[in-house]
Protein backbone atom coordinates (compact mmCIF):
# COMPACT_ATOMS: atom_id res chain seq x y z
CA UNK A 1 0.00 0.00 0.00
CA UNK A 2 1.29 3.83 -0.56
CA UNK A 3 -0.59 6.68 -0.13
CA UNK A 4 -1.64 6.81 -3.71
CA UNK A 5 -3.22 3.27 -3.92
CA UNK A 6 -4.86 1.04 -1.38
CA UNK A 7 -3.90 -2.13 -3.53
CA UNK A 8 -0.71 -1.94 -3.84
CA UNK A 9 1.83 -4.79 -5.06
CA UNK A 10 5.13 -5.34 -5.54
CA UNK A 11 5.01 -6.32 -9.16
CA UNK A 12 6.71 -5.07 -12.64
CA UNK A 13 2.76 -3.87 -13.65
CA UNK A 14 2.23 -1.90 -10.33
CA UNK A 15 5.57 -0.13 -10.40
CA UNK A 16 5.38 0.94 -14.57
CA UNK A 17 1.54 2.01 -13.98
CA UNK A 18 2.06 4.21 -10.80
CA UNK A 19 5.89 4.87 -11.87
CA UNK A 20 4.36 6.52 -14.81
CA UNK A 21 2.49 8.42 -12.92
CA UNK A 22 4.63 9.65 -10.19
CA UNK A 23 7.26 10.86 -12.47
CA UNK A 24 4.65 12.77 -14.48
CA UNK A 25 3.04 14.60 -11.37
CA UNK A 26 7.16 14.56 -9.90
CA UNK A 27 7.58 17.03 -12.94
CA UNK A 28 4.43 18.93 -13.05
CA UNK A 29 5.59 19.65 -8.72
CA UNK A 30 8.94 20.41 -8.92
CA UNK A 31 8.36 22.79 -12.31
CA UNK A 32 5.72 24.67 -9.99
CA UNK A 33 8.39 24.80 -6.90
CA UNK A 34 11.07 26.12 -9.36
CA UNK A 35 8.67 28.92 -10.41
CA UNK A 36 7.81 29.78 -6.99
CA UNK A 37 11.03 29.68 -5.84
CA UNK A 38 12.20 31.64 -8.85
CA UNK A 39 9.55 33.89 -8.20
CA UNK A 40 10.75 34.02 -4.54
CA UNK A 41 14.26 34.72 -5.58
CA UNK A 42 13.79 37.90 -8.30
CA UNK A 43 11.15 39.67 -6.36
CA UNK A 44 14.53 41.72 -3.99
CA UNK A 45 16.40 41.88 -7.81
CA UNK A 46 13.43 43.37 -9.67
CA UNK A 47 12.96 45.96 -6.41
CA UNK A 48 16.11 47.33 -7.34
CA UNK A 49 16.14 46.77 -11.79
CA UNK A 50 12.46 47.25 -12.15
CA UNK A 51 10.52 44.61 -13.91
CA UNK A 52 12.19 41.63 -15.51
CA UNK A 53 12.75 41.77 -19.30
CA UNK A 54 10.16 40.85 -21.75
CA UNK A 55 10.29 37.31 -22.52
CA UNK A 56 12.56 36.79 -25.69
CA UNK A 57 10.30 35.29 -27.98
CA UNK A 58 7.17 37.91 -26.72
CA UNK A 59 9.63 40.77 -27.86
CA UNK A 60 10.48 39.12 -31.38
CA UNK A 61 6.52 38.25 -32.20
CA UNK A 62 6.53 40.89 -35.10
CA UNK A 63 9.51 38.90 -36.81
CA UNK A 64 7.67 35.46 -37.24
CA UNK B 1 -17.13 49.58 -17.79
CA UNK B 2 -14.52 46.83 -17.71
CA UNK B 3 -12.46 49.11 -20.22
CA UNK B 4 -9.00 48.91 -17.11
CA UNK B 5 -9.30 45.02 -17.75
CA UNK B 6 -8.73 45.19 -21.73
CA UNK B 7 -5.92 44.68 -23.15
CA UNK B 8 -3.30 47.59 -24.29
CA UNK B 9 -3.73 48.61 -28.02
CA UNK B 10 -6.50 46.18 -29.09
CA UNK B 11 -10.37 46.88 -29.92
CA UNK B 12 -13.28 45.17 -28.14
CA UNK B 13 -17.19 45.11 -28.41
CA UNK B 14 -18.53 47.48 -25.85
CA UNK B 15 -19.40 45.70 -22.10
CA UNK B 16 -23.38 45.94 -23.21
CA UNK B 17 -22.81 43.09 -26.30
CA UNK B 18 -20.46 41.08 -24.68
CA UNK B 19 -22.88 41.08 -22.17
CA UNK B 20 -25.78 39.96 -24.68
CA UNK B 21 -23.39 37.81 -26.73
CA UNK B 22 -22.54 35.92 -23.50
CA UNK B 23 -26.73 35.22 -23.22
CA UNK B 24 -27.12 32.06 -25.33
CA UNK B 25 -24.04 30.57 -23.53
CA UNK B 26 -25.35 31.24 -20.04
CA UNK B 27 -28.47 30.14 -21.04
CA UNK B 28 -26.89 26.65 -22.21
CA UNK B 29 -25.26 26.73 -18.85
CA UNK B 30 -28.50 27.16 -17.23
CA UNK B 31 -29.71 24.04 -19.12
CA UNK B 32 -26.85 22.01 -18.10
CA UNK B 33 -27.07 23.06 -14.69
CA UNK B 34 -30.79 21.85 -14.13
CA UNK B 35 -29.58 18.37 -15.91
CA UNK B 36 -26.73 17.73 -13.57
CA UNK B 37 -28.64 18.81 -10.76
CA UNK B 38 -31.65 16.50 -11.80
CA UNK B 39 -29.36 13.51 -12.44
CA UNK B 40 -27.49 14.12 -9.05
CA UNK B 41 -30.29 14.33 -7.28
CA UNK B 42 -32.55 11.59 -9.10
CA UNK B 43 -29.84 9.71 -10.24
CA UNK B 44 -28.69 8.09 -13.61
CA UNK B 45 -32.70 7.14 -14.35
CA UNK B 46 -32.77 10.88 -15.93
CA UNK B 47 -30.73 9.71 -18.63
CA UNK B 48 -31.75 6.93 -21.11
CA UNK B 49 -28.63 4.76 -20.36
CA UNK B 50 -28.78 1.37 -19.72
CA UNK B 51 -26.89 -2.10 -19.42
CA UNK B 52 -27.02 -1.92 -22.86
CA UNK B 53 -25.81 1.68 -23.11
CA UNK B 54 -23.65 1.96 -20.50
CA UNK B 55 -21.65 4.61 -22.27
CA UNK B 56 -23.49 7.16 -24.55
CA UNK B 57 -23.86 10.49 -25.60
CA UNK B 58 -21.89 11.81 -22.86
CA UNK B 59 -19.31 9.50 -23.75
CA UNK B 60 -19.41 10.20 -27.64
CA UNK B 61 -18.32 14.19 -26.22
CA UNK B 62 -15.73 12.77 -24.11
CA UNK B 63 -14.51 10.96 -26.64
CA UNK B 64 -14.85 14.13 -29.39
CA UNK B 65 -14.00 16.93 -27.33
CA UNK B 66 -10.45 15.37 -26.08
CA UNK B 67 -9.65 14.60 -29.63
CA UNK B 68 -10.57 17.78 -30.85
CA UNK B 69 -8.58 19.80 -28.09
CA UNK B 70 -5.46 17.36 -28.94
CA UNK B 71 -4.42 20.65 -30.99
CA UNK B 72 -3.39 21.95 -27.47
CA UNK B 73 -0.81 19.16 -26.91
CA UNK B 74 -0.05 19.13 -30.46
CA UNK B 75 0.56 22.48 -30.99
CA UNK B 76 2.97 22.85 -27.95
CA UNK B 77 4.67 20.02 -29.10
CA UNK B 78 5.78 22.13 -32.13
CA UNK B 79 5.95 24.93 -30.72
CA UNK B 80 8.21 24.29 -27.54
CA UNK B 81 9.85 20.95 -28.48
CA UNK B 82 10.25 21.01 -32.63
CA UNK B 83 10.71 24.64 -32.05
CA UNK B 84 8.33 25.79 -35.10
CA UNK B 85 8.10 29.38 -34.32
CA UNK B 86 5.22 30.51 -36.33
CA UNK B 87 3.00 29.05 -34.00
CA UNK B 88 3.37 31.17 -30.99
CA UNK B 89 0.91 33.22 -32.73
CA UNK B 90 -1.21 30.69 -32.27
CA UNK B 91 -0.39 28.10 -29.19
CA UNK B 92 -2.28 30.62 -26.24
CA UNK B 93 -5.71 30.10 -28.09
CA UNK B 94 -4.57 26.35 -28.88
CA UNK B 95 -4.11 26.20 -24.80
CA UNK B 96 -7.26 27.62 -23.99
CA UNK B 97 -9.03 25.21 -26.71
CA UNK B 98 -7.52 22.21 -24.65
CA UNK B 99 -8.23 23.67 -21.62
CA UNK B 100 -12.12 23.71 -22.68
CA UNK B 101 -12.43 20.95 -23.54
CA UNK B 102 -10.48 18.72 -21.13
CA UNK B 103 -12.26 20.66 -18.21
CA UNK B 104 -15.29 20.16 -20.08
CA UNK B 105 -14.62 16.33 -20.67
CA UNK B 106 -14.31 16.09 -16.81
CA UNK B 107 -16.93 18.03 -15.81
CA UNK B 108 -19.28 15.53 -17.87
CA UNK B 109 -17.75 12.21 -16.78
CA UNK B 110 -18.40 13.52 -13.10
CA UNK B 111 -22.02 13.58 -13.54
CA UNK B 112 -21.86 10.27 -15.73
CA UNK B 113 -19.42 8.27 -12.79
CA UNK B 114 -23.24 8.90 -11.12
CA UNK B 115 -21.86 9.21 -7.48
CA UNK B 116 -19.31 12.31 -8.32
CA UNK B 117 -18.30 12.15 -4.45
CA UNK B 118 -16.65 8.41 -4.73
CA UNK B 119 -15.00 9.74 -8.12
CA UNK B 120 -11.55 9.70 -6.18
CA UNK B 121 -12.06 5.54 -6.05
CA UNK B 122 -10.78 5.43 -9.44
CA UNK B 123 -7.63 7.06 -8.23
CA UNK B 124 -7.41 4.90 -4.58
CA UNK B 125 -8.72 1.28 -6.35
CA UNK B 126 -6.86 1.64 -9.41
CA UNK B 127 -7.09 -1.24 -11.82
CA UNK B 128 -3.62 -1.25 -13.51
CA UNK B 129 -5.37 -3.60 -16.10
CA UNK B 130 -7.71 -1.03 -16.94
CA UNK B 131 -7.19 1.13 -20.32
CA UNK B 132 -9.72 3.65 -18.88
CA UNK B 133 -7.98 4.12 -15.60
CA UNK B 134 -4.96 5.23 -17.36
CA UNK B 135 -7.34 7.83 -19.54
CA UNK B 136 -8.34 9.05 -16.21
CA UNK B 137 -4.83 9.40 -14.87
CA UNK B 138 -4.13 11.27 -17.80
CA UNK B 139 -6.70 13.22 -18.06
CA UNK B 140 -6.65 14.69 -14.87
CA UNK B 141 -2.81 14.99 -15.06
CA UNK B 142 -3.01 16.78 -18.21
CA UNK B 143 -5.42 19.02 -17.10
CA UNK B 144 -3.44 19.86 -14.39
CA UNK B 145 -0.62 20.62 -16.77
CA UNK B 146 -2.90 22.40 -19.40
CA UNK B 147 -3.99 24.85 -16.23
CA UNK B 148 -0.55 25.90 -16.02
CA UNK B 149 -0.18 26.54 -18.95
CA UNK B 150 -2.92 28.79 -18.80
CA UNK B 151 -1.85 30.60 -16.20
CA UNK B 152 1.28 32.65 -17.60
CA UNK B 153 -1.64 33.97 -20.28
CA UNK B 154 -4.54 34.91 -17.01
CA UNK B 155 -1.82 36.45 -15.55
CA UNK B 156 -0.94 38.98 -18.61
CA UNK B 157 -4.34 40.53 -18.70
CA UNK B 158 -3.74 43.99 -17.98
CA UNK B 159 -4.28 45.03 -13.76
CA UNK B 160 -3.15 41.35 -12.97
CA UNK B 161 -0.03 42.03 -14.46
CA UNK B 162 0.58 45.26 -12.74
CA UNK B 163 1.02 43.02 -9.43
CA UNK B 164 4.83 42.49 -9.39
CA UNK B 165 4.68 38.61 -8.06
CA UNK B 166 2.43 37.88 -10.28
CA UNK B 167 4.22 39.38 -13.46
CA UNK B 168 7.66 37.17 -12.54
CA UNK B 169 5.72 34.19 -11.43
CA UNK B 170 4.16 34.01 -14.89
CA UNK B 171 7.29 35.20 -16.27
CA UNK B 172 9.11 32.17 -14.98
CA UNK B 173 6.31 29.74 -15.84
CA UNK B 174 6.89 30.65 -19.25
CA UNK B 175 10.83 29.98 -19.00
CA UNK B 176 10.48 26.56 -18.33
CA UNK B 177 7.07 25.82 -20.12
CA UNK B 178 8.67 23.22 -22.66
CA UNK B 179 9.14 20.95 -19.31
CA UNK B 180 5.38 21.45 -19.12
CA UNK B 181 4.86 20.89 -22.59
CA UNK B 182 6.76 17.77 -23.22
CA UNK B 183 4.87 16.67 -19.60
CA UNK B 184 1.62 17.32 -21.76
CA UNK B 185 2.66 15.40 -24.61
CA UNK B 186 3.51 12.14 -23.19
CA UNK B 187 0.70 12.24 -20.94
CA UNK B 188 -1.30 13.04 -24.06
CA UNK B 189 0.11 10.39 -26.35
CA UNK B 190 -1.25 7.84 -23.80
CA UNK B 191 -4.40 8.93 -22.74
CA UNK B 192 -5.72 9.76 -26.52
CA UNK B 193 -4.32 5.96 -27.54
CA UNK B 194 -5.88 4.66 -24.70
CA UNK B 195 -8.90 5.65 -25.37
CA UNK B 196 -8.72 3.19 -28.20
CA UNK B 197 -7.17 0.66 -26.53
CA UNK B 198 -10.05 -0.14 -25.07
CA UNK B 199 -11.22 -1.86 -28.44
CA UNK B 200 -8.81 -4.45 -28.14
CA UNK B 201 -10.81 -5.93 -25.26
CA UNK B 202 -14.19 -6.02 -27.02
CA UNK B 203 -13.90 -9.32 -27.64
CA UNK B 204 -17.86 -9.76 -27.28
CA UNK B 205 -18.35 -6.71 -29.76
CA UNK B 206 -16.57 -7.75 -33.11
CA UNK B 207 -17.92 -4.42 -34.64
CA UNK B 208 -14.90 -2.73 -32.47
CA UNK B 209 -13.17 -5.47 -31.52
CA UNK B 210 -9.41 -4.94 -33.04
CA UNK B 211 -5.88 -6.98 -32.55
CA UNK B 212 -3.16 -5.32 -32.78
CA UNK B 213 0.63 -4.81 -30.94
CA UNK B 214 1.50 -6.76 -28.22
CA UNK B 215 -0.80 -5.00 -25.05
CA UNK B 216 -2.03 -2.14 -27.92
CA UNK B 217 -4.76 -2.88 -30.31
CA UNK B 218 -4.56 -1.23 -34.06
CA UNK B 219 -7.04 1.21 -32.23
CA UNK B 220 -4.82 2.51 -29.94
CA UNK B 221 -2.26 4.00 -32.54
CA UNK B 222 -5.80 5.14 -34.95
CA UNK B 223 -7.16 7.20 -32.12
CA UNK B 224 -3.80 9.05 -31.50
CA UNK B 225 -3.08 10.00 -35.10
CA UNK B 226 -6.69 11.13 -35.84
CA UNK B 227 -6.33 13.16 -32.74
CA UNK B 228 -3.53 14.71 -33.83
CA UNK B 229 -4.67 15.14 -37.29
CA UNK B 230 -8.05 16.87 -36.08
CA UNK B 231 -6.77 18.99 -33.02
CA UNK B 232 -5.06 21.30 -34.92
CA UNK B 233 -7.94 21.72 -37.78
CA UNK B 234 -9.92 22.73 -34.46
CA UNK B 235 -7.80 25.03 -33.41
CA UNK B 236 -8.07 26.55 -37.02
CA UNK B 237 -11.67 26.38 -37.04
CA UNK B 238 -11.64 28.25 -33.67
CA UNK B 239 -9.35 31.04 -34.86
CA UNK B 240 -11.41 31.63 -37.67
CA UNK B 241 -14.60 31.65 -35.77
CA UNK B 242 -12.66 34.15 -33.41
CA UNK B 243 -11.76 36.37 -36.65
CA UNK B 244 -15.56 35.91 -38.49
CA UNK B 245 -16.89 37.43 -34.81
CA UNK B 246 -14.68 39.77 -34.38
CA UNK B 247 -14.07 40.52 -37.79
CA UNK B 248 -10.45 41.27 -37.72
CA UNK B 249 -7.29 39.34 -38.31
CA UNK B 250 -6.54 37.66 -35.32
CA UNK B 251 -3.15 34.63 -36.39
CA UNK B 252 -1.01 35.46 -39.84
CA UNK B 253 -1.70 33.15 -42.71
CA UNK B 254 1.90 31.23 -41.97
CA UNK B 255 0.52 29.93 -38.85
CA UNK B 256 -2.87 29.48 -40.09
CA UNK B 257 -1.18 27.15 -43.08
CA UNK B 258 1.45 25.54 -41.32
CA UNK B 259 -1.08 24.05 -39.13
CA UNK B 260 -3.25 23.06 -41.89
CA UNK B 261 -0.47 21.55 -44.01
CA UNK B 262 1.04 19.46 -40.76
CA UNK B 263 -2.79 18.11 -40.17
CA UNK B 264 -2.86 17.40 -43.81
CA UNK B 265 0.29 15.44 -43.65
CA UNK B 266 -1.55 13.74 -40.70
CA UNK B 267 -4.82 12.80 -41.99
CA UNK B 268 -3.72 11.14 -44.81
CA UNK B 269 -1.23 8.49 -42.79
CA UNK B 270 -4.41 8.43 -40.35
CA UNK B 271 -6.72 7.52 -43.55
CA UNK B 272 -3.70 4.98 -45.09
CA UNK B 273 -3.92 3.04 -41.69
CA UNK B 274 -7.23 3.07 -41.26
CA UNK B 275 -8.04 1.96 -44.96
CA UNK B 276 -5.70 -0.96 -44.11
CA UNK B 277 -7.56 -1.45 -40.68
CA UNK B 278 -11.08 -1.70 -42.01
CA UNK B 279 -9.74 -4.18 -44.56
CA UNK B 280 -7.62 -5.76 -42.02
CA UNK B 281 -11.45 -6.35 -39.64
CA UNK B 282 -13.19 -7.34 -42.80
CA UNK B 283 -11.22 -9.93 -43.88
CA UNK B 284 -9.76 -10.94 -40.30
CA UNK B 285 -11.83 -9.93 -37.26
CA UNK B 286 -15.20 -10.19 -38.72
CA UNK B 287 -14.91 -13.61 -40.35
CA UNK B 288 -13.23 -15.35 -37.37
CA UNK B 289 -16.19 -14.61 -35.49
CA UNK B 290 -18.27 -16.01 -37.83
CA UNK B 291 -20.28 -12.99 -39.21
CA UNK B 292 -19.67 -11.50 -42.44
CA UNK B 293 -19.08 -7.49 -43.17
CA UNK B 294 -22.75 -6.83 -44.04
CA UNK B 295 -24.07 -8.50 -41.19
CA UNK B 296 -23.19 -5.21 -39.35
CA UNK B 297 -25.62 -2.97 -41.60
CA UNK B 298 -28.20 -4.79 -41.79
CA UNK B 299 -30.46 -3.27 -39.11
CA UNK B 300 -31.51 0.14 -37.65
CA UNK B 301 -30.31 3.28 -39.62
CA UNK B 302 -26.72 2.60 -39.53
CA UNK B 303 -25.84 1.55 -43.37
CA UNK B 304 -22.79 0.65 -45.59
CA UNK B 305 -23.23 5.14 -45.68
CA UNK B 306 -21.65 5.22 -42.37
CA UNK B 307 -18.19 3.79 -43.75
CA UNK B 308 -18.69 5.63 -46.67
CA UNK B 309 -19.08 8.87 -45.09
CA UNK B 310 -16.24 8.17 -42.15
CA UNK B 311 -13.67 7.05 -44.76
CA UNK B 312 -14.55 8.81 -48.03
CA UNK B 313 -16.71 11.94 -47.12
CA UNK B 314 -15.14 12.97 -43.56
CA UNK B 315 -11.78 11.09 -44.74
CA UNK B 316 -10.05 11.34 -47.93
CA UNK B 317 -11.72 14.75 -48.83
CA UNK B 318 -10.21 16.47 -46.46
CA UNK B 319 -6.66 15.07 -46.50
CA UNK B 320 -6.75 15.48 -50.43
CA UNK B 321 -8.27 19.41 -49.84
CA UNK B 322 -5.71 19.77 -46.94
CA UNK B 323 -2.59 18.59 -48.86
CA UNK B 324 -2.80 20.58 -52.16
CA UNK B 325 -1.17 24.43 -50.96
CA UNK B 326 -3.45 26.16 -53.54
CA UNK B 327 -7.06 24.57 -51.85
CA UNK B 328 -5.66 25.37 -48.26
CA UNK B 329 -4.69 28.76 -49.14
CA UNK B 330 -8.32 29.47 -49.89
CA UNK B 331 -10.71 30.58 -47.27
CA UNK B 332 -13.42 28.55 -48.04
CA UNK B 333 -11.85 25.35 -48.69
CA UNK B 334 -9.77 25.38 -45.67
CA UNK B 335 -12.50 25.81 -43.21
CA UNK B 336 -14.82 22.71 -45.33
CA UNK B 337 -11.85 20.67 -44.78
CA UNK B 338 -11.01 21.67 -41.55
CA UNK B 339 -14.86 20.91 -40.80
CA UNK B 340 -15.13 17.99 -42.96
CA UNK B 341 -11.90 16.35 -40.50
CA UNK B 342 -13.48 17.35 -37.36
CA UNK B 343 -16.80 15.93 -38.31
CA UNK B 344 -14.99 12.74 -38.96
CA UNK B 345 -13.19 12.33 -35.72
CA UNK B 346 -17.16 13.33 -34.32
CA UNK B 347 -18.49 10.28 -36.24
CA UNK B 348 -15.16 8.28 -35.81
CA UNK B 349 -15.79 7.92 -31.96
CA UNK B 350 -19.64 7.68 -32.36
CA UNK B 351 -19.38 4.93 -34.80
CA UNK B 352 -16.69 3.37 -32.20
CA UNK B 353 -19.42 4.01 -29.31
CA UNK B 354 -22.92 3.76 -29.95
CA UNK B 355 -23.25 1.98 -33.40
CA UNK B 356 -21.28 -0.88 -31.49
CA UNK B 357 -23.42 -1.21 -28.80
CA UNK B 358 -26.15 -0.92 -30.81
CA UNK B 359 -25.76 -3.40 -33.33
CA UNK B 360 -26.79 -7.34 -32.54
CA UNK B 361 -23.84 -9.79 -31.91
CA UNK B 362 -25.54 -12.90 -31.56
CA UNK B 363 -28.45 -14.90 -33.28
CA UNK B 364 -30.61 -13.97 -30.83
CA UNK B 365 -29.87 -10.63 -30.13
CA UNK B 366 -31.56 -7.46 -31.59
CA UNK B 367 -31.23 -4.25 -32.65
CA UNK B 368 -31.01 -1.58 -29.68
CA UNK B 369 -31.78 1.97 -30.22
CA UNK B 370 -30.95 4.72 -28.12
CA UNK B 371 -32.08 8.35 -28.21
CA UNK B 372 -30.71 10.70 -25.72
CA UNK B 373 -32.98 12.41 -23.24
CA UNK B 374 -33.16 16.00 -22.80
CA UNK B 375 -31.02 15.98 -19.48
CA UNK B 376 -28.16 14.41 -21.76
CA UNK B 377 -28.45 17.10 -24.51
CA UNK B 378 -28.18 19.44 -21.98
CA UNK B 379 -24.81 18.15 -20.33
CA UNK B 380 -23.73 18.00 -23.47
CA UNK B 381 -24.72 21.81 -24.62
CA UNK B 382 -23.51 23.40 -21.61
CA UNK B 383 -19.85 22.22 -22.25
CA UNK B 384 -20.42 24.18 -25.83
CA UNK B 385 -22.14 27.17 -23.73
CA UNK B 386 -19.00 27.08 -21.39
CA UNK B 387 -16.12 26.86 -24.07
CA UNK B 388 -17.91 30.11 -26.00
CA UNK B 389 -18.40 31.43 -22.70
CA UNK B 390 -14.43 31.01 -21.12
CA UNK B 391 -13.40 31.63 -25.15
CA UNK B 392 -14.84 34.91 -25.56
CA UNK B 393 -13.90 35.95 -21.65
CA UNK B 394 -10.33 34.99 -22.41
CA UNK B 395 -10.08 36.77 -26.05
CA UNK B 396 -11.82 39.98 -24.31
CA UNK B 397 -9.74 40.17 -20.94
CA UNK B 398 -6.32 38.55 -22.45
CA UNK B 399 -4.01 38.96 -24.84
CA UNK B 400 -4.65 35.72 -26.06
CA UNK B 401 -3.59 36.54 -30.01
CA UNK B 402 -0.05 38.04 -29.83
CA UNK B 403 -0.10 39.58 -33.03
CA UNK B 404 -3.45 40.90 -32.76
CA UNK B 405 -2.12 44.98 -32.39
CA UNK B 406 0.02 44.34 -35.40
CA UNK B 407 -2.36 42.77 -37.36
CA UNK B 408 -4.79 45.43 -37.01
CA UNK B 409 -3.79 48.46 -35.78
CA UNK B 410 -6.40 50.62 -33.90
CA UNK B 411 -6.52 54.55 -35.39
CA UNK B 412 -7.58 56.95 -32.76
Amino acid sequence: MTPFSFEWQWNVEYLVFFGLLYIALTIIGCGLIYCFIKTWLNLPLTEEHGAPPEISYRARYSEY
Amino acid sequence: MDSPLLPEGVKRCPTTTFFFWTLPWLALLAWGGLSAFLCLWKGLNQTNMSNVFAFALWIVFDLAVIALGAGAFFTGFLTYIIGKGELKNVINAAVIIGFICYSGAMGMLGIDIGQPIRGWFIFWHANIHSMLVEVSFCITCYLMVLGIEFIPLILRNRQLDKIRELHIFGHSLHEIMAVFAATGTFLSFFHQGSLGGMFGVLYARPFAAREGFYIWPWTFFLFILSAIAAGPCFTILCTKLAEKISRKKLVPDNAIQLLAKISAWLLSIYMVLKIADTLGWIYGVVPRAGLKFIDFYRDGPYGIWLVVCEIVIFGIIPAIILMFPKARQHQGWLITACLLNCTGIVLNRFVFIIVTLAIPVMPFDRFWSYLPTWQEWGIAMAVIGYGFLLFSAAYRYLPVFPQERELNPVTE
